[in-house]
């Protein structure tokens, strides 16, 4: 995978607004480049790591009307319109999401070693009854593996859930009630507990919490935690009903008592001391025998919780799969809607998709020297097929050409600013020869097919036929040479305007010595010799203002609106 | 939430607060939904009964990852591990990361290896907020898209940190969480050593939180912070350990490969690490041991051969350093601190404290590690034991003497200055007023504390009323109270315990969080409107 250059990136205007700083006096920790309250007067840093969490392909920006103002995953809120099962398509209804833990709960399920989704298999002898465990059609996993066999090959999850809780409730109850003082009996190789089980222990934990609570606050509200399930809660409320109980009326004149410690494996408090060191043993002894491949990694145990703290791949639970969803997004600022799809997990169509592709002008490079051309990486299909990154020779002047296409019903007047030299390591400079310029409005589609078939595409300023041709054909005009202030090329929404650019040297030659310090400021990061130009677009329009069918039309009104655009060109060779 | 002010409320509840007031007005008796049984991989227990409330979300900041679940439930929904994401550091679109290893070209002695997986460092000097903010902000987004799934409602927070997260980083999560579309009404910060001993079921405990850039020991009493050390020896040590062992052993290979990515060191140091329980003990024939470096989708696999028991060295060496290594009290080993802790306090809360040893963070599971460490504390208190305090000497050891000053209240006035952890002069143990001393001289001293955000939010003093309050309450040994011996207590961690700390919390309005802030005193205020002085 490469960077695919050209390109171009947009920032969502939310990124510089001055709400990014709670409080002035922080200001001087935040970087240089996003302080200023007027984006047009900072300059955008592409280079700066915070970019990458600011720049966006222009697809995946959305635009709000009522704002006039492009929208990002950070400035828009998201609903769950659906939830589904990205395996089996289910839709889950909302009420069993939760409790399902975002999972779906039928019979999906992945590996836990390898993330791939896990298949029953039958491994039932004809004379016996018919078992089943669950494989991985990619690491070859089997839930074997970890002890367990199913009777059925559907209600997997179901199925599992019984699974684990007998053998949670076997291994406790295996367990004496060994207080944490008294060291444990020894216990043989058999009937040896597992180690404290986490969700066991969390459970009895909470019953604990909630009986101590319950005894020691004299209980300002009986309702309190509307725990009717509650054991306690429910003795408390029927105890208020039927009088209070004698030893209730105690406590009730008593001081209260602070909350004790929990003790004990049945309030899920596991213990222990320097004498014993027989499980920790047997854990490095295992770890010895079984080798790398059968200790888990981080990875399994972080991409499911329910596998927290395996340490051996034996011990991975199989995860069932996480649910997706379908969801709207709305404007933060106005909460208008600007994406809805549809709710059929299935459908890829939308009821409301505000793209900011159809609301902004759009930015491309090429070099106008057709030979340099890059091909599109998104078009390389082949391993065959390499894909070489346009490289830029410093010091040498290149000429491109900067496509705005106009995506709005107006005709729109857009001023592009750029710093003459860029920001980052490596200072290239840039010129926009005709910074401000128009552009026609979009059209019918056809519209546009149709114009360009009557070889009126490009009306370059002298209206020569020539330049005509050589646009048409797509060849080098060697005769037309850029002019400062000129556009160009212009069709119907289309405007073309020359840029040149000096890719400035990877380093830069300095007749005096330079300190170690400064030496070191100089290593280039990653990307550092990517060349990179911001340019502040901003565009102006009239807009036509909604007005309810059948009333008058209103005047135009003008909009505008400024964004940062960065445009990759190339990396700089050494 | 200024009113907490009122001195020493406990935390956790110890007795009902006068002014508790219903929590939640009665709700109409309805048939509670039953939790389904299918439910078992998530729903605890505990949890389902309290689905029809209105739902608490936990969160967990560490300097190496952010985790998010529902206040109730057993285990987070989701964590993310910064770095870790393919996208992580790179914009939308750019996939290299899927095939490339980040910080390839630093070995781990670098200033900068590593950087990439740190949400930041305890050193905030250079650190840039905005990125801060950008990576948390996208962490965030994507905890609640991809694992929370929760419709739009508003929902409180529980934030369990480090006790010692700078103040500036707070500030940028604050900002975040409030931030964010899901606008909760009201954040709870908690520390997480006082939530690991809630999730070990205790009220006093001495927590050993091993985290990423230092270890962090709070001695907690009545679930009050009452004294803290830490040293640099944690995670990334071991894990720099890890890394150098496995450079040394490919040098002498026939592919030598010089150049270990944090990943690869982090993932053999997490599945291979492990501490000899006792030292002197006969070794066992050893094995080899043969780990599989990952490799790009092309390239050949290959491995690394070593004997199993050199897997041993990083931990050792990083817990338990031979005692010639060391030479700053920010260095020392575990088991040392432990025992500089438990001296410091009182005595009737150091026999409980040292009953309690509760293991917690990332590297806190390493098989022999909790056994070593309990050895090596009883060991030494076999040799030195309690009584020798006073005749330490003075020069030799630094606790006593320092000790001595600050009886003498030399430290106790006024805001200590802050030195930043990593320089290596600064004293270990910090001093606190108690709140109440604290009360008379301070609405003024807070403030300028507040704006000064490098000043650390608390301080805390063993030898001070509080410690003594705390103390004299534990005087009387109640049934089944075990103390004096040295003993760990297992916990099933901070964010479980923040977990039933705000399951609790829920339900029963005298429990409080160490701070609260509501949203609409963070949108007047910020941070200066915050009372932080728990943490
Ligand atoms: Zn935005
Ligand atoms: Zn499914
Ligand atoms: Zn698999
Ligand atoms: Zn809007």
């Amino acid at each position: 995978m490469d960077l695919a250059l050209p390109s171009a990136h947009y920032a969502c205007p939310c990124s510089s607004s001055p709400s990014a700083i709670t409080s002035a006096r922080r200001a001087s920790h935040i970087s240089a480049p996003l302080k200023d309250d007027d984006p047009e007067q900072s300059t955008f840093d592409p280079h700066s790591p915070r970019s990458a969490y600011n720049l966006l392909p222009l697809t995946h920006l959305l635009f709000c009307d009522e704002c006039s103002q492009i929208r990002c995953p950070k400035c828009t809120i998201e609903e769950v319109i659906t939830w589904y099962c990205p395996s089996c398509l289910f839709e889950v209804p909302s009420g069993s999401v939760r409790g399902d833990g975002n999972r779906c709960a039928r019979s999906c399920l992945d590996c836990p070693v390898c993330e791939a989704p896990l298949n029953p298999t039958s491994i039932g002898e004809r004379d016996t009854a018919e078992e089943y465990v669950l494989r991985c059609g990619y690491c070859h996993w089997t839930s074997a593996d970890a002890g367990i066999k199913l009777a059925k090959s559907t209600k997997l999850t179901e199925q599992l859930a019984k699974f684990r809780r007998t053998r949670v409730e076997g291994a406790s109850g295996l367990q004496h009630d060994d207080e944490a003082n008294v060291p444990r009996v020894a216990i043989t190789e058999a009937s040896k507990p597992q180690p404290r089980d986490h969700d066991d222990a969390f459970g009895k934990l909470t019953t604990f919490y909630k009986e101590q609570l319950s005894e020691s606050s004299d209980a300002p509200n009986p309702y309190g935690g509307s725990n009717y399930n509650s054991p306690t809660n429910l003795a408390r409320i029927m105890g208020i009903y039927g009088g209070l109980s004698r030893s209730a009326l105690k406590k009730s004149r008593e001081k209260p008592q602070p909350m004790r410690e929990a003790h004990g494996v049945n309030e899920g408090v596991a213990t222990f001391q320097p004498e014993e060191d027989g499980d920790e043993r047997d854990i490095v002894g295992k770890m010895r025998e079984l080798g790398w491949d059968d200790l888990t990694s981080e990875q399994q145990q972080v991409v499911a919780p329910v596998n927290g703290d395996a340490r051996f791949t034996s011990e991975l639970w199989p995860v069932s799969t996480r649910l997706r969803t379908k969801r709207g997004k709305r404007c933060k600022v106005c909460n208008q809607i600007v994406f809805r799809p549809e709710a059929k997990p299935g459908s890829t169509r939308t009821k409301v998709r505000m793209l900011a592709h159809d609301h902004i002008p759009k930015l491309a490079l090429q070099p106008l020297n057709v030979a340099a051309r890059a091909q599109d990486p998104s078009f390389i299909v082949r391993k065959d097929q390499l894909y070489v990154e346009p490289n830029l020779r410093p010091h040498a002047a290149q000429q491109y050409v900067l496509t705005v296409t106009n995506p709005l019903f107006e005709t729109v007047k857009v001023t592009l600013t750029t710093p003459a030299i860029t920001p980052g390591k490596v200072k290239s400079r840039v010129t926009i020869l005709c910074p401000e310029f128009s552009i026609g409005p979009a059209g019918e589609m056809w519209d546009d097919a149709l114009s360009s078939s009557t070889a009126s595409t490009s009306r370059p300023e002298d209206g020569s036929r020539k330049a005509a041709m050589a646009s048409l054909t797509g060849g080098e005009d060697s005769e037309r040479q850029p002019e400062a202030g000129k556009v160009w090329e212009k069709s119907r929404n289309r405007t073309k305007v020359i840029l040149e650019i000096v890719p400035g040297a990877l380093k830069e030659i300095s007749i005096v010595p330079k300190a170690e310090e400064a030496q070191a400021s100089e290593v280039l990061g990653e990307d550092e010799d990517v060349l990179q130009v911001p340019i502040f677009v901003r565009a102006e329009w009239m807009a036509e203002v909604s007005h309810p069918p059948g009333g008058k039309p209103e005047p135009k009104e003008l909009r505008e609106i400024g964004y940062w655009c960065v445009l990759g060109v190339g990396r700089i060779m050494g | 939430m200024a009113a907490t002010a009122s001195s020493n409320t406990d935390y956790f509840a110890s007795r009902p607060s006068p002014r508790s007031r219903p929590s939640l007005a009665p709700t109409s008796p309805r048939t509670p939904l039953l939790g389904r049984s299918i439910s078992g991989q998530f729903g605890s227990p505990g949890g389902s009964y309290l689905r029809e409330q209105e739902e608490v979300l936990v969160w967990e900041l560490h300097q190496r990852y952010i985790s998010v679940g529902i206040a109730g439930e057993n285990r987070p929904r989701g964590v993310l591990r910064f770095g870790y994401g393919v996208n992580d550091g790179r914009r939308v679109g750019d996939w290299r990361g899927v095939d490339r290893d980040a910080g390839v070209g630093l070995d781990e002695v670098n200033e900068k290896w590593g950087r990439e997986h740190e949400l930041f460092r305890a050193d905030v000097t250079d650190l840039d907020l905005g990125l801060v903010e950008d990576v948390l902000e996208r962490a965030v987004r994507t905890l609640h898209v991809d694992y929370l799934q929760l419709d739009a409602k508003p929902r409180k927070v529980v934030l369990a940190v480090s006790s010692l997260l700078p103040l500036p980083v707070l500030e940028v999560t604050l900002k975040v969480l409030f931030g964010h579309y899901s606008q909760p009404p009201v954040v709870t910060l908690m520390p997480t050593p006082l939530l690991a001993c809630v999730g070990a079921g205790l009220r006093n405990a001495l927590v050993v939180e091993i985290g990423w850039e230092e270890t962090v020991m709070t001695a907690i009493g009545e679930y009050k912070t009452v004294a803290e050390r830490r040293s640099v020896r944690g995670g990334k040590m071991l894990v720099q350990n890890t890394s150098a062992l496995l450079r040394d052993t490919l040098k002498s290979t026939t592919n030598p490969k010089t150049l270990i990515p944090l990943k690869f060191a982090e993932d053999v140091a997490q599945r291979t690490a492990h501490c000899p329980t006792d030292p002197n003990a006969p070794s066992s024939p050893d094995s080899s041991f043969t780990i599989t470096i990952p490799s790009t989708t092309d390239a050949p696999v290959q491995k690394v051969t070593l004997p199993f028991s050199s897997l041993a060295t990083p931990a050792t060496r990083t817990f338990f350093p031979p005692s010639t290594s060391y030479n700053d009290t920010n260095d020392l080993p575990l088991s040392t601190l432990i025992f500089l802790i438990l001296l410091a306090l009182p005595s009737d809360l150091r026999a409980q404290c040292m009953a309690r040893i509760v293991l917690t963070g990332s590297s806190s599971n390493i098989p022999g590690l909790r056994t070593r460490l309990l050895r090596e504390l009883d060991q030494l208190i076999r040799d030195r034991g309690w009584d020798h305090v006073h005749s330490y000497g003075s020069a030799k050891s630094p606790l006593p003497l320092r000790l001595r000053e600050r009886i003498a209240g030399e430290e106790g006035k006024g805001a200590p200055a802050y030195r930043p952890p990593a320089q290596p002069a600064e004293p270990p143990l910090r001093t606190l007023e108690t709140p109440a001393a604290r009360s008379d001289t301070t609405a003024t001293a807070i403030d300028s504390a507040a704006n000064d955000f490098s000043s650390p939010r608390a301080s805390i003093d063993p030898a001070t009323s509080l410690a003594a309050r705390i103390d004299r309450r534990l005087a009387t040994q109640s049934k089944n109270d075990v103390r004096g011996v040295v003993r760990g207590v297992e916990t099933l961690g901070a964010w479980a315990g923040g977990s039933l700390f705000a399951s609790l919390a829920k339900s029963n309005a005298s429990i409080r969080g160490v701070a609260e802030i509501t949203r609409e005193e963070w949108e007047k205020k910020g941070v200066d409107g915050c009372d932080l002085r728990g943490l």
